[in-house]
């Protein structure tokens, strides 16, 4: 991995913890981890709110970094056309 | 004339990190920061220890999904005033930037605040700035073994202790003592005291003005705040060129030299690694280090202090800086109005909101009498210090009943009761109509609260 990458990697593991921490903190607001599922019985995977917290932090984590890695590779590999060259 | 403006190749965007050896200064606004240091950090290592009414004065329950602050205790359903508190957070961040720049990145900002303790150990284990160049460009050999070994050591303890604290507000502390006192913790208290106390460690013990450089949205966006009359730190470039060293006892004007002796003291302050002299930049955090560099080394030649000083653009230029101007002013109504408004909100918070549900299977059901009726689950949430006995009603539809299994119910403390409801109608109501389910207190606290719902009847009109 060159420096670039590296940094961009930074990057959008950053940013995208800044979003999986505030969509945390809005969803579970609203929404409480052991009422997740059908007839008010959580799936066996959230035995317990607190776990339920964490796995949701890190489903949030990971979705919000693969925008952040998209958005980062398309920006990095779009198109060289002069018209879409912001530093002309 | 393009190719003038074009941005060098993308190989070339970033430097090499070169590490900062800050060095370490005296003056006024060190002094600042140090107590600012110790009040926050201070606040933040004491405060899960505080009790307050029999439980811990701040206290975010997650498990129980309840929030302790002092005498008050909020629930999931008080959401909007976290998002209030964080647009007050966001305008008084923009307020204080519009009139004194970057003051929150000098003296509060966590990692600020958490990198200074840790410069504070390292000075402690390796000494100062020339010692440790020195040491870091030295073998290894058994005193560099020994005080990086110390220095990692009060690095990792401080950033454990410190993940421990920050769990301490999840988690009631003195649990959370006895559970590591005796190994007895679960796993996710474990691995957030690790996570936390890893995140520390990195970013003040290794990171530090990349943090601000290359991570915080902030330090990109708070120029936008920036305008001629907000306070920066910046040199006197017209009484301190042309620079260059002198003895002294000389004048500097028999020399045609201005008043900086280009010692570097600036330079060597500053903990981005920056130029202050080179003007205002991006990477500067306003830590005034430089001031205070400065100052020292002005005193010494016996100038006059403040070649390097707090000041505006406007001044700069020979003119008054105002102080209020749209928008500040603008900012600091906003402030003032959120900021009354929350408190206001808070002090009239309703004790007692009801929430219903409708039942999930069935739109509605005909009882043996032809009446209608409609199921629901209605939690009562008691946000009170003690319990409420409460009953409930339905309004909004012409001789409808709402039949509970008691009469009434002892909603506990801080607690949430989850009571299944019956609405009856006659066969009369035909489509959706609105309803209002009303709890009230039947033990004369007055307390009355209501919720709106759909009652559905056969399709018709």
């Amino acid at each position: 991995m060159n420096k670039r990458t590296q940094l961009d990697t930074g990057v959008v593991v950053w940013a995208s913890f800044l979003g999986a921490c505030a969509a945390t903190m809005v969803f579970f607001a609203f929404v409480d981890p052991l009422l997740i599922g059908d007839d008010d019985s959580p799936p066996v995977w959230i035995p317990d709110r607190k776990t339920g917290y964490a796995l949701g932090f890190f489903f949030f984590w990971l979705m919000c970094a693969l925008s952040s890695a998209l958005t980062a590779f398309l920006l990095e590999t779009r198109s060289t056309d002069p018209s879409t060259d912001r530093s002309l | 004339m393009n190719a003038v403006f074009k941005e060098p190749p993308s190989t070339g965007l970033y430097a090499p990190h070169r590490k900062v050896y800050p060095r370490e200064v005296k003056g006024r606004f060190n002094r600042l920061r140090v107590i600012s240091v110790i009040a926050l950090l201070g606040l933040f290592y004491l405060m899960p220890w505080v009790q307050w009414g029999g439980r811990q004065a701040v206290l975010f329950d997650l498990p129980a999904r309840k929030f302790y602050i002092f005498g008050l205790t909020f629930f999931p359903q008080d959401f909007f005033l976290l998002t209030w508190l964080l647009v007050i957070a966001a305008l008084s961040l923009f307020f204080f930037t519009a009139l004194a720049g970057r003051l929150w990145c000098g003296y509060a900002c966590p990692q600020t605040v958490w990198t200074e303790i840790f410069v504070w150990m390292e000075r402690w284990t390796e000494g100062n700035r020339q010692q440790r160049m020195k040491l870091d460009r030295g073998p290894w050999n058994a005193n560099k073994i020994l005080r990086k070994t110390a220095k990692q050591t009060l690095w990792i303890a401080f950033s454990l202790y410190t993940g421990f604290t920050f769990v301490g507000y999840f988690t009631p502390i003195h649990e959370l003592s006895n559970g590591l006192a005796t190994l007895s913790l679960g796993g996710w208290e474990w691995f957030w005291m690790l996570f936390y106390g890893f995140a520390t460690y990195g970013n003040a013990g290794h990171m530090r003005e990349q943090v601000c450089k290359y991570m915080c949205p902030y330090a990109r966006f708070q120029s936008a705040m920036f305008d001629r009359d907000t306070l920066i730190i910046s040199y006197d470039a017209a009484r301190g060129e042309p620079r260059g060293s002198r003895p002294r006892a000389v004048d500097p004007r028999s020399r045609s030299l201005g008043d900086c002796i280009d010692c570097k003291m600036c330079v060597q302050a500053c903990p981005t690694g920056i130029d202050i002299r080179d003007g205002l930049q991006l990477e500067c955090i306003a830590c005034a280090a430089c001031i205070d560099a400065c100052d020292e080394v002005m005193e010494k030649m016996q100038y006059p202090k403040g070649l390097i000083r707090y000041t505006t653009q406007a001044a700069m230029e020979g003119r008054k800086t105002r102080i209020l101007r749209p928008r500040t002013a603008i900012y600091g109504t906003l402030l003032v109005l959120l900021v009354a408004g929350f408190f206001w909100t808070v002090a009239h918070r309703t004790l007692v909101e009801v929430d219903v549900l409708r039942d999930r299977n069935a739109l509605y059901r005909r009882l043996d009498n032809g009446d209608i009726e409609n199921v629901y689950t209605i939690r009562i949430i008691n946000k009170d210090t003690k319990a409420h006995e409460m009953s409930l009603r339905v309004e909004g539809l012409p001789d409808a009943v709402l039949d509970t299994d008691a009469p009434v119910y002892l909603v506990e403390a801080e607690s949430v009761a989850s009571i299944v409801a019956r609405i009856r109608a006659p066969d009369t109501v035909r489509g959706g109509r609105d309803i209002e389910v009303i709890a009230t207190a039947t033990d004369g606290s007055g307390i009355e609260s209501r919720a709106q719902a759909r009652f559905i009847g056969p399709a018709g009109t």
